[in-house]
């Protein structure tokens, strides 16, 4: 190989490489691969973080998150991305909940077996009373999909939409 | 070539041992191989994904949308096969860009889901930069090949006769695999200082927002934040010493490439910097932690001379006599 192709080779890569601190070569989704602009860490987070996410119900009132690995395929982040698109159409959420349900209603153990419920929300949390006051209940969940679990107590079942506060000293619904 | 061309052309073509490039590639095809085989099939989690999850990027944009499964199956199959060659160095003119290709393309296509794992970057494009440079000369099987079997057409058919002499088309990939490391820092400094934030970046607010905001994620869908998360959230002093230091670190990658103590101190730090990452935020970025993508700023053929040369004198090592034990000394 000649000398100057190699300089042009590598003035390509270096363009390549810098290409996406231009905004209009990030691609359609403002972001690609393998050249990416890393935007994760320069986009200011909103006050409240929306994390959409499956808890179990309990016959007393208290929830328990569910692992996105009983509900959801591949690695944990892409669940996270997937669980969030699902929760968009009732269609889907509701498909979503069946299949937590069905796993919660094989376990026989734990508390994952006295659950009577699972519920697919949308939780708006604090990041300063999550990681500064201890406070794990968020300020709010929004209702995408309730089911009940086959075979176990019937608990009140939420519609899509309804807003369930917590009560963060007794962590019970309001 | 030009007086004033003269350093620059001494810099980034310096004429180095082939076995550096050629340990590179070995390194590098080992962590590829690692990376895809570590979960069984690598693909087998996209089989069958709804296609609504479908969402290209990159090469994966000219689909029409998700491939049928048997084709999934087979790139997969075709990544590792191809990866297997690359590492051992087998039929280079073809297997090299070829591994590179299928990578490049299957990775795409592993991220066109919704999450783009920005850590596999840095480690697609090494590949395809070892995959079409002269980095199978050494520690292959081609010149092997080509020395036991002198047929000429297989110089043609794309095995390579490899060579023991330094030459200035081994250190040149090594730049480019450099730089591949590099600029990205300085693309994600960047970001950071241009976004709405500025140069208060440094302040750390955005950082421990992000970090909070990942600490939440991973606890409601994986069960647990990372608990250092917890003890540091709420003083200011460690967001901004880390902060800090990542400008620092990005900014001053490509210093580098300059010399190779630089370089040194350049990946010491920035292993501390990828290790940090991985303890506050449990994410770890496998081919940075691993530190497969610093190995480019080794140099190899001189570590593997003082191993070769340790080993030699050991070899030639006989115990003196007058150490060996005295009849009757003992008693």
């Amino acid at each position: 190989m000649h000398k100057s192709i190699s300089i042009l080779l590598s003035l390509l890569l270096t363009f390549a490489l810098l290409s996406p601190l231009k905004r209009d070569w990030r691609g359609e989704d403002g972001d690609s691969f393998p050249l990416s602009w890393y935007p994760m860490f320069s986009k200011p987070r909103p006050a409240l973080e929306r994390i959409v996410y499956m808890v179990g119900v309990l016959p007393d009132g208290t929830r328990r998150v569910i692992k996105s690995n009983y509900f959801a395929r591949g690695p944990m982040n892409q669940a996270r991305m997937h669980v969030a698109k699902y929760a968009q159409r009732k269609k889907t959420s509701d498909e979503l909940c069946k299949r937590a349900s069905e796993k919660m209603s094989k376990r026989t153990r734990g508390s994952k077996s006295r659950m009577g419920q699972v519920r697919l929300v949308r939780g708006h949390f604090s990041r300063e009373a999550y990681f500064g006051a201890g406070q794990e209940l968020p300020e709010k969940d929004v209702v995408m999909a309730a089911c009940h679990i086959m075979g176990r107590k019937k608990l009140k079942r939420p519609r899509r939409g309804t807003v369930i506060q917590y009560d963060h000293e007794t962590g019970m619904e309001r | 070539m030009s007086r004033w061309l003269a350093p620059f052309d001494r810099w980034w073509f310096p004429a180095i041992d082939p076995t550096r490039l050629a340990v590179i590639r070995v390194l590098t095809g080992v962590f590829s191989l690692w990376y895809l085989c570590r979960r069984g099939l690598w693909l087998k989690p996209f089989f069958r994904k709804s296609a609504d999850l479908w969402d290209p990027i990159g090469l994966t944009t000219l689909l029409a949308g998700p491939l049928e499964t048997d084709v999934v199956i087979g790139l997969g199959y075709a990544t590792v096969i191809t990866g297997v060659m690359f590492t051992i160095g087998l039929w280079w003119r073809v297997v090299g860009p070829l591994f590179g290709v299928f990578l490049l393309f299957s990775v795409t296509y592993r991220n066109s889901w919704g999450m783009l794992f920005h850590t596999e970057n840095t480690w697609v494009i090494h590949v395809l930069i070892l995959g079409f440079t002269a980095s199978a000369d050494r520690l292959a099987v081609d010149p092997w090949i080509r020395k036991k079997f002198t047929a000429p057409f297989l110089g043609l058919l794309g095995f390579v006769s490899g060579s023991t002499a330094p030459h200035w088309r081994y250190g040149w990939p090594v730049k480019m695999l450099q730089l591949a490391v590099a600029l990205p820092y300085v693309v994600a400094a960047f970001a950071k200082v241009r976004g709405p934030a500025g140069w208060g970046w440094m302040y750390g607010e955005n950082l421990r927002d992000q970090v909070g905001m990942n600490g939440i994620w991973y606890a409601m869908t994986k069960g647990r934040a990372e608990a250092i998360t917890y003890y540091i959230y709420d003083y200011d002093w460690p967001w901004v010493v880390m902060a800090l230091l990542t400008l620092v670190v990005e900014f001053g990658a490509p210093l580098a490439l300059l010399h190779r103590r630089i370089g040194y101190a350049f990946v010491a730090i920035v292993l501390g910097l990828h290790y940090g990452i991985w303890i506050v935020m449990g994410i770890g970025f496998k081919y940075q932690v691993t530190g497969a993508a610093f190995v480019c700023f080794l140099e190899w053929e001189r570590l593997l001379g003082w191993v070769e040369s340790t080993r030699a004198r050991f070899a030639r090592w006989r115990p003196d006599e007058t150490w060996a034990p005295q009849p009757g000394a003992s008693s």
